[in-house]
């Protein structure tokens, strides 16, 4: 270290090295020599400064570069000392290089190792998820094989009545031919259905999220769970509104939260031998969340039980029936998807119930959170207002990869205040909706923003009427047929963005 | 995330002796260490090969719990050590001692850096004490003094 000007450096806790215009090191301080674990010696005693790192071309090309800050670079001393994760800066003073070092390592040590750690937990996670889902399906099995057993026996019985009838001397009636076909083909159907919705319940597919009716997630969750001796034994209402009610979920995710809170109901209305045993699912839209309830005329839960049910591994049943992961696990789910499962204090049997925010809601966090901007900067904002799943998550999957970021609603008034809380480049709208036409809602749009793109979707025959009929009122940019291409979808958007498709 | 220190704490007759060995940083776990209770605590860090800022912020929230019982010594420490203590405020805190520590040298005739163990003694006016290697040569003080020997208060 030399007694020169750059001395004032010496008790620096950041790295500092100077070096001349030959890149000959002429000052460096402690907290150099602790960086790289060099001796005073060793660095008078080096030609060039690059050669302190074994990458010393790495060092040369941002020396000899026009970048005063480097990249993240991951050196080691010839020592063998490292590898260090340092950001070198640079600023010349009169002749000289002066040169700083923003050590990372501990940062990037921390970093690499926590998120190994992290995958490992998310891994674990996944697969008591897994291992609870066949659990249950394992409890479910016998109740299962009971639903598949009485339309198998009614496929069988008119399958030997097509033979009979097939391999009599009679005229064979076609009438009753095609019936016992038709109730052959009904019950392979509901079949069909079982296995498949058994199939879809173990899959594990834990970041798709798409837009589903929660009703026919409670219906499926329904087909899985009332069974056997628990649907002979027991008595399960379904309250729902007549609308769909959407939301932006992992399908199966949610199916396994209602299979379970219904699964806790029947056990233990079974295990109480409840009289007149009722369970009740209640499906509900608030203004900003959906809510489900599931409730039982049980013997409820205990209050030195109230507090410890959501926790790990705590269950009241028999030792070999749950596993106590249930509704931790429940809690789990619904939190991911911006929701919350608690317990509702009842004087008659349990009573639990789930919130998720509607799937304006959902959507918009997911395309960036409230406020008038959402999405990254730049990137055109689209609403998308139709009452079809199915139609939802086709243009929301295409709109995303073509680069847009999508908010979506099911019409009315939802739809009218996305439009007043974010700023929204253009808007596609199913023509027919329960609540609210297309017609409509363009109309009240228009009322909020004179300029915003409208672009009609639909399939019905008098679309192109409508379309013609409110293209000059209402300003409707195109009307869109369906089914379209992704090819027409991505071009009329482009054009009424006026924007490179 | 498993330790990679180890610790090995004996007894003399007039204190507790823990030894390190390994690396100090966040995965550390002093807990042996904290459950003994002594009048004084030696510890030696012979073997310590690393120590990160992690482990330093571990170190000292150790060290200034045992201070307040304990008299604390510091034995065989490492350059790594050292340059922490210089650096650091509180990794040597008020009242600890040190015994001894290691500090680097340059022989010339085998033309290679080696670490001397001194002895606190040994150090007068922040200067490095004169050190011969076995043929009586003088060997090179290899650090910067006033910065190696700042923690010498």
């Amino acid at each position: 270290m030399n007694s020169n000007k750059f001395s004032i450096y010496d008790n620096l806790f950041a790295p500092l090295v100077v070096v001349d215009k030959d890149y000959k090191v002429t000052y460096f301080n402690q907290a150099f020599l602790v960086l790289t674990q060099s001796s005073p010696r060793s660095l008078k005693n080096l030609d060039r400064f690059s050669l302190i790192f074994n990458e010393s071309e790495v060092i040369e090309r941002f020396l000899k570069g026009s970048v005063q800050t480097s990249e993240e670079l991951t050196l080691t001393t010839p020592s063998g000392h490292g590898p260090l994760t340092l950001v070198l800066k640079s600023f010349s003073v009169d002749n000289d290089l002066v040169i700083t070092f923003n050590d990372l390592t501990v940062e990037r040590t921390l970093y690499s190792k926590y998120r190994v750690q992290l995958e490992e937990i998310k891994r674990t996670h996944e697969k008591i998820l897994q291992t609870d889902k066949l659990a249950t399906l394992g409890e479910l099995s016998a109740g299962i094989s009971h639903e598949i057993n009485n339309p198998l026996t009614i496929a069988y019985g008119y399958a030997q009545t097509i033979e009979f009838e097939v391999g009599s001397k009679d005229v064979i009636k076609c009438d009753e031919l095609k019936t016992s076909i038709e109730r052959v083909t009904s019950s392979l159907e509901k079949i069909s259905s079982i296995i498949n919705n058994m199939k879809s319940y173990v899959r594990t597919d834990e970041e798709h999220k798409e837009y589903c009716d929660l009703k026919d997630i409670a219906t499926a969750a329904i087909e899985l769970t009332h069974t056997g001796l628990i649907k002979e034994t027991i008595k399960l209402n379904l309250k729902a509104p007549k609308d769909p009610l959407l939301v932006q979920c992992n399908r199966v995710e949610l199916e396994q939260v209602i299979v379970n809170l219904l699964k806790n109901s029947f056990d233990s209305l079974l295990d109480a031998k409840t009289a007149a045993p009722l369970v009740s699912i209640s499906l509900s839209r608030g203004e900003n969340n959906i809510s489900v309830t599931v409730s039982d005329n049980g013997p409820g839960i205990s209050d030195q039980h109230k507090e410890m049910i959501f926790q790990p591994f705590f269950t009241t049943k028999d030792i070999g029936k749950g596993s106590g992961l249930g509704l931790s696990i429940s809690r789990r789910l619904i939190e991911k998807h911006q929701g919350h499962l608690e317990l509702i204090d009842s004087e008659n049997g349990a009573v639990l119930k789930f919130d998720l925010p509607t799937m304006e809601m959902s959507s918009m966090l997911t395309s960036g959170g409230f406020g008038p901007e959402i999405g990254p900067v730049g990137q055109k904002k689209v609403l998308i207002v139709d009452d079809e799943p199915i139609v939802l998550n086709q243009l929301d999957e295409l709109l995303r990869g073509a680069g847009y970021s999508v908010v979506s609603s099911t019409g009315g008034e939802d739809a009218l205040n996305l439009l007043i809380q974010t700023e929204i480049d253009l808007v596609i709208t199913d023509l027919f909706m329960p609540r609210m036409s297309g017609s409509d809602l363009s109309s009240k749009v228009r009322m909020l923003e004179e300029d915003i793109p409208i672009i009609y979707l639909s399939g019905a025959p008098n679309a192109q009427e409508i379309f013609e009929k409110d293209k000059k009122n209402l300003v409707i940019h195109s009307l869109i047929s369906k089914p379209f291409s992704e090819e027409t979808l991505l071009s009329t958007l482009a054009q009424a963005l006026k924007v490179k498709p | 995330m498993s330790s990679s220190l180890l610790i090995n704490i004996s007894n003399d007759a007039t204190s507790t002796i823990v030894t390190l060995s390994g690396r100090i940083d966040e995965d550390s776990h002093f807990d042996a260490i904290t459950s003994s209770s002594a009048d004084v605590f030696i510890f030696d860090f012979e073997n310590v090969t690393l120590i990160n800022s992690c482990g330093v912020r571990e170190w000292i929230n150790l060290v200034n719990t045992i201070i307040k019982k304990s008299k604390i010594i510091y034995r065989h420490c490492p350059q790594i050590m050292i340059e922490q203590m210089n650096m650091v405020q509180g990794f040597l805190p008020e009242g600890a001692t040190i015994e001894s520590f290691y500090a680097p040298y340059f022989d010339p005739d085998q033309d290679k850096e080696v670490k001397i163990l001194i002895s606190l003694s040994e150090v007068t006016g922040k200067k490095a004490p004169v050190k011969n290697n076995e043929k009586g040569t003088e060997l090179e003080f290899d650090a910067l003094e006033a910065q190696y020997f700042n923690f010498i208060k």
